[in-house]
Order: C-alpha cells, then sequence, then structure tokens
C-alpha cells in the first residue's frame, strides 16, 4: 500500500519534473533547496535536515574537526574517527570494535556513507532516529564504554576542547549567534552535520546511471541484473537508490522503519540469537522481533568488511553462500542451530541457487558500489594533519 | 526555556481548574481568601533491611540468597507529586526549581560518592521542596509517580536543565532517561547456573521506559510501548512529619543477587529479563505491558 502511494507521489512528480518547457511550476516545499553544499547529484532527493539543526558549512567544518579529535574521550585516546575510518567507507574493518578502556563491543561499526538517509540509526533500534540521538550513545556509554565521557570527566573533556585555540575560531564560526560557545550539544550538533554530510553517489554504478556507459563492465551488469532478480531478492531489503529498504528522505510522505532476521542464528531451534545482540528484541521485547537489524546500505560495502551486526561474516563470498543457503548453519558450541530454520527469519531469505560464474558477476556489481571519491576527498578527510 | 514556562503554566492551570473544582460553588469568594500558599519540605530514606543505603555501608542478607552487598548506585527521579486531601481531593505540588528540581520532576539522590561509588564524595539530595495551596483541610495521603513523564522523557539531554543533564541516568539506547537506578556488587560475585565463563560484578537495577519510536523531527510523537512509572499512593499522611522510606530490601526480596538467570546482569527493564518479574511486581508494575499491575500495588515506597 504504502510503496504503492510511493510510487504514484514519485511518478506524479517525475512527470512534473518533465515539464520542464511549459509554463507549469512546481512548490517542491524546499526539497531541492538547502544552504549546504551535499555533494549530492541533481534529481537524487536530499535527506531531511532537522529543524534545530540545519546544515551550514561552518558546522560541517567544526564537526569534521571534532569528529577526528582523540580528545573527545573520558581518556582523551579516542575519537570518532578511531572506529569509523575513512579508507573503510567509516567502518573500520574489524569484527567488533573496543572502547576507549579497552571494553569490547558487541556489535560491527557500520560505514558512514549516506547515513544521513537512514530511516533509524545504529544496528536495530526504532527509537534512534537522528544523529543527534545516536550520537549520545558513543560518546557517553557505560555498557560498553565508547568513548568514556561520564559525569566525573565531562567538564574536564569539555574544557579541552575550550583550550583549544582552532576551535575558538570554529566554534564561533559555527555558531555565531550564541558567541561560539563550547557546549556538549553544540559539539554533537557539529558532529551530526559532518556525518550527514558524508554523502556518497560518486561510485562507478552512479557514473553509469549518469550516462557513462563505459563505468561498468559487462560482468559487472550481469551482477546488477541477478542482484535485482528475484531469483536473489536481494533488492528486497537492499533496494532503492541507497541499497537499503530502511531510507527516508524529505521527499518521502510515508516513513518506514523495517528490520529483518536473516537467519544467522537459531540458538536452541527457538529461533534465539546471542544474549548481547538480539537485535529489534532487545528494543521492543516482542517475540517475533528477535534477531531482527535493520538492512544497511552496499555503497562502498567492498570497504566495509567484516559484515553482519556482530561482524561474523568475513568476505562478500560468504556472505552470498550465506544467503544462497538461506541462513547459517552453527554445528557445535553455544550458538548451536540451525539459522535456515529461525522462525523468525524474513521471507525473502529463503535460498537460491548460484554458478560460479554468477557469484562473480555479483561481487563484481557490488565492487561497483565502491564510491573511489568518498573514501580518498579531503572534504571528509582529517582535518588536524594539515594544521 | 520556552517549554519550562509552559509546563509550568500547564500545572499551574491544572491547579486552578483543581481549586476550581474544589468550591462547591456556594462561596467561591470566601473560600479562596482562606487559601494560602505555603511550603513544603518531604524527606526520603533509603534503607534496606533496615540499614542506611550509603557507598560505605555493606547490607547483609539480601533477597532469597541473603546475598551481602555494596553499593553503587541508587538514584531515582519522581514527578507529579500531590497530597491528599481527607475528603479524597488531591492537591498538586508546585516544585521549587532548582538544581535538584525542574518543572514537576525531582531527583532523590543517596549516591555520596561518584562514579558509582568509587569517586570523590558527594553530596545527596534525600528531600523535596514544593509550595501548595492550602484551604486548611487535613492532609492524609500522598502520591507520586516514579520516573519523568512522557514530555520530558525525550528532550535533548545535551541541553537538559539540572537534574536532568546528568549523563549516568540519561538512557541513550531508550532515547530516555533511567527512572531509578540502584546497582549493587554483590560480594562475591555474580555467577550464572550452567554458564561457567560468565562473571558479573554488578547486579544493576535500570528501570525506564522501553519499547520507544517516533521521530519528532518529521512530526511524529515519541511515544514508548512499555511506560514503566510506578505510581505510589500513600495514607496515614503526617504533614510536617511523615518521612518517605524507599527501601531496596524489599525490591529485591524476592531476587536471588548473587545469581543472574539470563538478559542484562540483574534487571534493565527488559520485559523478557527474568530478573526483572519480581522487582516489577514490588513496584506495583505488570512486566508485559508496563502499565500499572492489576494485582499488586507498589511495595517498595512507605511512611515513617
Amino acid at each position: 500500500m504504502l510503496v504503492k502511494a510511493l510510487l504514484i507521489i514519485v511518478l506524479a512528480m517525475t512527470v512534473i519534473a518533465c515539464n520542464t518547457q511549459s509554463s507549469t511550476s512546481y512548490n517542491d516545499e524546499g526539497v531541492n533547496q538547502s544552504a549546504f553544499s551535499w555533494l549530492v547529484p541533481s534529481g537524487m532527493p536530499l535527506p531531511v535536515e532537522p529543524d534545530d539543526n540545519p546544515m551550514t558549512e561552518a558546522k560541517f567544518q567544526l564537526g569534521r574537526h571534532l569528529f577526528y579529535d582523540e580528545r573527545l574521550s573520558g581518556n582523551a585516546s579516542q575519537a570518532c574517527s578511531s572506529c569509523h575510518k575513512q579508507e573503510h567507507a567509516f567502518a573500520d574493518a574489524l569484527a567488533t570494535p573496543i572502547g576507549s578502556t579497552d571494553e569490547v563491543l558487541t556489535r560491527n561499526s557500520q560505514g558512514l556513507a549516506n547515513v544521513a538517509y537512514n530511516a533509524t540509526l545504529t544496528w536495530a533500534n526504532p527509537s534512534i532516529v537522528t544523529l543527534e540521538r545516536q550520537i549520545l550513545i558513543p560518546l557517553f556509554a557505560e555498557d560498553p564504554v565508547e568513548h568514556g565521557i561520564n559525569d566525573e570527566n565531562r567538564e574536564i573533556v569539555l574544557q579541552r576542547i575550550v583550550d583549544e585555540p582552532v576551535y575558538q575560531r570554529l566554534f564561533l564560526s559555527a555558531y555565531p549567534e550564541q558567541g561560539g560557545t563550547v557546549s556538549y550539544d553544540n559539539i554533537i550538533k557539529a558532529i551530526a552535520a559532518f556525518v550527514r554530510g558524508l554523502t556518497s553517489f560518486d561510485s562507478p554504478f552512479d557514473q553509469y546511471q549518469r550516462g557513462d556507459r563505459t563505468a561498468m563492465s559487462d560482468s559487472a551488469l550481469r551482477g546488477r541484473d541477478l542482484f535485482f532478480s528475484e531469483q536473489m531478492e536481494c533488492f528486497h531489503c537492499h533496494g532503492g537508490y541507497n541499497f537499503s529498504d530502511s531510507t527516508l528522505d524529505r521527499t518521502m510522505a510515508f516513513v518506514e522503519r523495517p528490520f529483518h532476521n536473516t537467519g544467522l542464528f537459531n540458538i536452541a531451534g527457538i529461533g534465539a540469537f546471542p544474549e548481547e545482540n538480539q537485535g529489534l528484541f532487545s528494543i521492543t521485547a516482542n517475540p517475533t522481533d528477535m534477531g531482527k537489524f535493520r538492512a544497511v546500505t552496499l555503497r562502498n560495502i567492498e570497504l566495509t568488511a567484516p559484515y553482519m551486526h556482530d561482524g561474523s561474516v568475513a568476505s562478500l563470498d560468504e556472505v552470498i553462500e550465506f544467503y544462497a543457503a538461506g541462513g547459517r548453519i552453527i554445528e557445535t558450541g553455544p550458538h548451536a542451530g540451525d539459522g535456515r530454520f529461525n522462525p523468525f527469519k524474513d521471507g525473502f531469505i529463503t535460498g537460491f541457487e548460484i554458478t560460479d560464474q554468477e557469484k562473480a558477476d555479483l561481487i563484481v556489481f557490488l565492487l561497483s558500489l565502491t564510491d573511489g571519491t568518498f573514501v580518498t576527498t579531503e572534504r571528509f578527510s582529517d582535518p588536524w594533519i594539515s594544521q | 526555556m520556552f517549554v519550562k514556562y509552559r509546563l509550568k503554566l500547564i500545572v499551574l492551570s491544572s491547579l486552578v481548574i483543581l481549586l476550581a473544582g474544589c468550591g462547591d460553588g456556594r462561596d467561591n469568594d470566601g473560600d479562596s481568601s482562606n487559601n494560602m500558599t505555603k511550603s513544603l519540605t518531604l524527606g526520603f530514606s533509603a534503607e534496606a533491611n533496615q540499614q542506611a543505603v550509603n557507598c560505605d555501608a555493606t547490607i547483609a542478607g539480601l533477597g532469597t540468597a541473603g546475598t551481602d552487598v555494596n553499593f553503587q548506585d541508587f538514584r531515582f527521579f519522581i514527578h507529579d507529586v500531590r497530597l491528599v486531601k481527607d475528603s479524597g481531593e488531591e492537591v498538586v505540588l508546585i516544585l521549587e526549581q532548582n538544581q535538584w528540581q525542574h518543572d514537576d520532576v525531582a531527583l532523590i539522590d543517596f549516591q555520596d560518592k561518584a562514579d558509582s561509588c568509587n569517586g570523590a564524595e558527594k553530596p545527596i539530595h534525600n528531600f523535596i521542596t514544593a509550595d501548595y495551596v492550602d484551604d486548611g483541610s487535613t492532609y492524609t495521603g500522598l502520591k507520586f509517580t516514579v520516573g519523568l513523564p512522557a514530555a520530558l522523557n525525550h528532550n535533548n539531554p545535551a541541553e537538559a536543565p539540572s537534574p536532568l543533564n546528568i549523563t549516568s541516568l540519561q538512557w541513550n539506547w531508550q532515547a530516555g532517561y533511567k527512572f531509578m537506578r540502584m546497582d549493587v556488587a554483590p560480594i562475591g560475585g555474580i555467577t550464572r547456573e550452567g554458564a561457567p565463563e560468565f562473571t558479573g560484578t554488578a547486579w544493576n537495577f535500570h528501570l525506564g521506559s522501553t519499547d520507544c519510536s517516533g521521530d519528532p523531527v518529521i512530526g511524529e510523537i515519541v511515544s514508548c510501548g512499555k511506560p514503566n512509572r510506578p505510581t505510589v499512593s500513600l495514607t496515614d499522611f503526617i504533614l510536617g512529619e511523615s518521612e518517605i522510606v524507599v527501601d531496596y530490601g524489599v525490591l529485591v526480596e524476592a531476587s536471588v543477587l548473587a545469581q543472574d538467570v539470563a538478559g542484562a546482569p540483574g534487571c534493565m527493564s527488559g520485559a523478557t529479563d527474568p530478573e526483572c518479574l519480581e522487582i516489577f511486581s514490588r513496584l506495583g508494575l505488570d512486566i508485559a505491558t508496563g502499565e500499572a499491575s492489576n494485582s499488586t500495588v507498589q511495595s517498595v515506597f512507605r511512611f515513617r
């Protein structure tokens, strides 16, 4: 129903957009307007900007400095960038990251490409819908500790930021109406602005879409057709321009915040997931939400290994094998169980036959989603290095 | 600032409505001339097995296994505090606005050392101060709700006023606050039957609203499937004398503090966490719905 309504709206807008030669005017209510340079290609909708934190270049640049600043942690050892590295599309190549006090986290560090479009943040939490809300978790979480800012050290940490001369200029230019106040609220809003600005739409796939027929190889194109086939069903969860069904932009009239159980576990045959990682269930306590996680974007997926919410699948080859099997069988140990028969598994994960050639093509397609600009552009890089 | 002002207005206007309701229409002018704004202080004390709760206390024999514990945290929010007249009518208390009280929310804090009782000494706060409009009635009861009201539970904690800016009481993964935080370290640690690799040092109780969703940015209202706000109604109140006792011993009287069967060690409000069932029952909450239980009333709070 929703999808149908959306289609109609999109169709209607497309029709209007095509009418550029006529005198018809269309009030897009700011859909394509922003004071900020999003680096989003024309025709691609812009993300939602919170009313209380509109995007500005000054905030983006302040947020960039804070994102790369280890002083923003209890013991001055960990920055956002410690676990979100540009060369890995802002993931970190570890199964699960390690916090500033050496605690091992339970969930894989996510890539940050296009997170501005996520309908929900983190791996599975319908109550975290803005980056401003999400950023509170790594900064202040106690269990597990990430940045480790707490009641005892929060003023000390803030003072480190106050004392840095570079920040005096940056805060003043980001928050001129407040005289450049250094506060946690302003810190969080600036980091959110930087992360929201991490857009990625310059992969070979995008270049091909924009008309460069040389951008994708024949193999990649065959892989693309497989990806969007009813045989593989990949696109049901990883569909749309951001390759995730949990996508929200400012053109959308209806919001969907789906989560999926892919059959990674089936402990004791009752559908259970490991206690520290039960997905949506840990928020809602609804038994059928066991093991459901948000489908992440596949943009830059080549660079964000290992995969899944717990980093338990090492390579794209293994990911495809896992989906081809329709779930994961764990023979022994505390997590033993046949994930293929998880009672809460998504209906689209039914397994499929795939030849070696098809698998190779599918992987070549997935590699065509790697945005070389995104992972090398100075705009998203560590600003402290050049200073 | 605006929100604070608006909420105060709401509280004040509901008070006016309440007062208007008090008059029976005979002689309103006469009634109101007898009304006086008075101040009161309501004290709280925290105990377990008749011993005072503080960071240095070791309290013995708690729960069904008679576990000895040291406290690491003991704080909770209350809101919507009302006096109950002998007629049954209720009078809303208007809390003084200070670092412990914001809008109609007050923080009660028995943690006398920072950093989970490992840090520097810090002041406790064991009372609320409030104004109320006194019409000369006799007050025989007291009501309040534990936690934060929904209107404040999902504010921006990074710019919230004290006491809502306390990091360790924010519950960011549930997009809200911890309503109660009562953490103990059982002496000898925590074990899990059949799981020799399980090690735990703290048996924590964190109460808060769960199962929340909604995006205020796109005009949605954040709502929580399980509000988990215990309501407390105490009788035999004596104005100026009654003190509210919060009894951890009662809270955990049916719990095994040296063990954790499953879920978060202790109870972090998970609806399927086995440790939550008895704890929620002591607070008069139905674990399945997060609403008031039909079968049990809270027994953790009482008067002395």
